[in-house]
């Protein structure tokens, strides 16, 4: 355990973290050290963590205090003396890649995984996890350009909802813009309802209320990473070397190609470049990735997220050269991806606090199919009558 | 019932269905041993990694099974099937398969090409039987796998293990220059791996690139030839089991070991391009198998093992990103199937019992009668 721990090792983390963590030194030292980082992490990021995020890490360290032996079964996890070196509470991000490396080549990572699983249990058991005041939605839409599927849409999540295949398309992306305005109007809690595009935004769409993530106005930042990339592929770098420059990027976000003034989402979006793979070259998988990272860290009320067509597979280094400029877009491909992405979104939706309460729907965008899920919605159905949008909404949202 | 045991019992339920086995073809170590013959000095082994990573979602399971029609209604019929091997390693592509090739688990960077540290299936094949390096080859997909024929051992060692081909980075010594611009014509077989995206596949040294002439005038390869083949093929994958054949029709060797790894495009993301790669991962395992009953010094004398290197992770794991990756050791990322066809394999029938995937080098090592001395696995009795 790291008993060495002292209020000096955290003299880089900014203001915020770093008070959180001296007011927690005595939880920390109890940590064990293969645990450790995952802590400092969230130490280090706590100033542009999410509210939800920054309650939730408050807890954390307050639930070890309570109960120190709720982390016994890390230490019967083994590791090198040399991972006690406050050196490494300057550099978590470091740290955590290295005790991970160290987990999986010592073959320790079945156990941690399982004291993990542990940990959370007991942490959770106790946890107070707060229902956002109306219940959740998250809106999708799918197929933007894309011809007829070859294949059933919602697969995967035909069995948790009911698949129509009657909508209007007239009024359809008013009536979803609609219930995104309408709920970020009624409850205006920072970072509760958001729109996501893999494209171009809907015309109508305002920004009032809402956190907006349009991939394009994103291009400032991606434009330096995929810049860093490339000079590592010319280089013949390895991935190490990559990581390190990546890690160096997210130490001086102000300077990275900003898109936004508010710090908080401008760390995000680097995060979401930097730490999300495939994200830098495919739309699809951006808008997965960043409706996922929304879900699981900002825990927010709505998320409207409209994918695009992504680029046409190529080979890595074309990828990464073009990801900006290129006009070759697949698709039928990227309805597949995002057919699959939706129940992704549909499965971290259910993991978080009011999940029974829940509304989902994904809509086949300038097609007549859609899939809702949600209390009073049963499973496994299919509805053949014609419908619009809107009174999909309500029906929605009305039902208890 | 384990999430490993869930796993392979739904693989066992949907493969009765599909090759007309039934319980009584459950066989057991015990019913099994009596069919092993005495070892054949003409015996050819090819073990094929269907990488890199690939879940029963996408391949045994009832959904997955859209993805690999060739290996459910042509393969299947002909091969023993193992529900439940698992991999207890690391999943990090190469260390997993150099760990299938020692039958131990090696712990080394799995993003540094090094030669592992138990000594090879290779190696106790070639010194054990006196073979000489043309008789055992490895075809791999990138530059990580460069050193995966020898081992570090002393006993065995650099230069007693296999003739190691990387077909892309052959190809690229096969069209000249350093910079990559002559590649534009071949866009999507020089495509490089999408976890490491910095891996380059050009020599970049002169020893690499006398390495690869020195392989390239031992092969007797004919670059136009290649060069023009290349521009068919459509993924790594394509060039990796042309290269193959090219290896079996030419120098016939008794062991072969292919990674394949197009399947690993998973990592970016882009669920259409992963099932691609799990329908081109399926076609080119028939197509090698063809070969085998096609090629006279195949015929008859082979046995194929096919298995995925690992899992990918669960759509239910929290802490990954479903098929995206393979990073939180969970069950559906350790626990594969491995299909065994051919020389001395009692068809359509299903093992249930655990296997490990460290299992495959003892079990090889004993078809040609040698001892993987320093391997931890064990060989599996229904095979060896």
């Amino acid at each position: 355990m790291p008993i060495w721990l002292k209020s000096d090792d955290f003299s880089l983390y900014p203001r915020q973290g770093r008070d959180l963590a001296i007011a927690h030194l005595a939880a920390l030292r109890a940590i064990p050290t293969p645990l450790l980082p995952v802590f400092l992490v969230e130490l280090k990021e706590y100033d542009w963590k999410f509210p939800v995020e920054q309650q939730e890490i408050v807890a954390r360290l307050e639930f070890v205090e309570t109960d120190p032996n709720s982390l016994a079964a890390f230490r019967s996890i083994h590791v090198p003396a040399a991972w006690e070196d406050p050196e490494n509470v300057k550099d978590p991000q470091r740290f955590l890649a290295g005790m991970t490396a160290t987990l999986w080549s010592s073959l320790q990572m079945d156990a941690y995984r399982k004291a993990a699983d542990q940990f959370v249990g007991l942490y959770e058991a106790t946890a107070k996890p707060t229902a956002p005041a109306q219940p959740r939605l998250v809106m999708t839409c799918i197929g933007r350009q894309s011809a007829v599927p070859a294949y059933p849409l919602f697969q995967k999540l035909r069995g948790s909802g009911r698949v129509w295949t009657n909508v209007r398309t007239n009024g359809a992306t008013a009536a979803l813009l609609n219930a995104l305005h309408e709920r970020a109007a009624k409850d205006p809690t920072p970072y509760s309802h958001w729109y996501i595009d893999g494209g171009s935004p809907l015309p109508e769409f305002k920004a009032a209320g809402v956190a907006q993530l349009l991939y394009p106005d994103l291009a400032p930042v991606d434009k330096e990473i995929l810049g860093i990339m490339m000079s590592c592929i010319k280089a013949g770098s390895g991935p190490e070397v990559l990581q390190a420059k990546l890690a160096e990027l997210t130490r001086h976000i102000a300077s990275v190609g900003k898109v936004t003034d508010d710090a908080r989402m401008q760390q995000f979006v680097v995060s979401l470049l930097t730490q999300g793979s495939g994200t830098q070259i495919f739309s699809t998988s951006f808008v997965q990735w960043a409706t996922r990272e929304i879900l699981r860290r900002a825990q927010p009320a709505t998320i409207l997220a409209r994918y695009a067509p992504r680029q046409r597979q190529k080979s890595f280094n074309a990828l990464v050269a073009d990801a900006l400029n290129t006009n070759d877009i697949d698709p039928e491909g990227s309805l597949i991806d995002a057919d699959m992405a939706a129940y992704y979104s549909y499965l971290e939706l259910k993991r978080l606090p009011g999940a029974d309460r829940a509304r989902f729907l994904v809509w086949f965008e300038g097609h007549p199919e859609a899939f809702t899920a949600g209390p009073g919605i049963a499973a496994g159905t299919v509805n053949e009558s014609q419908t619009d949008m809107a009174e999909l909404l309500s029906r929605m949202q009305a039902s208890n | 019932m384990n999430d490993s045991d869930r796993l392979s019992l739904s693989r066992r339920e949907f493969l009765r269905s599909s090759i007309g086995s039934t319980a009584g073809s459950l066989i057991t170590m015990r019913s099994y041993g009596a069919r092993i013959s005495p070892v054949n000095p003409k015996r050819k082994v090819i073990v094929v990694t269907f990488g890199g990573g690939a879940r029963d979602d996408e391949t045994f399971s009832f959904d997955g099974q859209q993805y690999i029609p060739h290996l459910l209604n042509t393969l299947a019929p002909q091969c023993c099937f193992f529900t439940q091997v698992i991999n207890r390693g690391i999943l990090g592509h190469y260390v997993a398969t150099a760990s299938i090739a020692t039958g131990a688990y090696e712990t080394f960077d799995n993003f540094v090409a090094q030669p592992p540290d138990h000594p090879t299936i290779f190696e106790y094949f070639r010194k054990d039987l006196r073979r000489p390096i043309e008789d055992a080859w490895v075809i791999a997909p990138g530059s990580l796998f460069a050193e995966m024929g020898s081992s570090q051992s002393r006993r065995y060692g650099l230069g007693k293990g296999a003739e190691v081909i990387l077909p892309k980075r052959m190809l690229a010594s096969v069209l000249g220059g350093s910079d990559g611009s002559r590649f534009d014509s071949f866009p999507n077989i020089l495509r490089d791996s999408y976890e490491v995206p910095v891996t380059s596949s050009i020599p970049s040294s002169n020893a690499e690139r006398e390495s690869m002439e020195e392989l390239l005038a031992r092969m007797k390869l004919d670059r136009e030839q290649l060069r023009s083949r290349a521009k068919t093929f459509v993924s790594p994958d394509e060039l990796s089991v042309y290269i193959t054949k090219y290896v079996m029709r030419t120098f016939a060797p008794s062991l072969l070991f292919l990674t394949l790894h197009d399947i690993d495009i998973a990592h970016s993301g882009a669920y259409s391009l992963y099932v691609e790669g799990i329908r081109s991962t399926d076609r080119l395992c028939a197509e090698l198998w063809n070969e085998v009953l096609q090629n006279p010094e195949y015929k008859n004398r082979t046995t194929m093992l096919i298995l995925p290197d690992f899992g990918r992770d669960g759509d239910n794991d929290s802490g990954g990103n479903g098929f995206q990756h393979h990073r939180t050791g969970s069950a559906t990322a350790r626990t594969t199937w491995m299909m065994a066809l051919g020389q001395g394999i009692r068809e359509s029938t299903i093992v249930h019992r655990p296997v490990e995937s460290i299992d495959v080098t003892p079990t090889v090592a004993g078809l040609f009668g040698v001892d993987a001395r320093l391997a931890q696995g064990r060989p599996i009795p229904e095979l060896a």
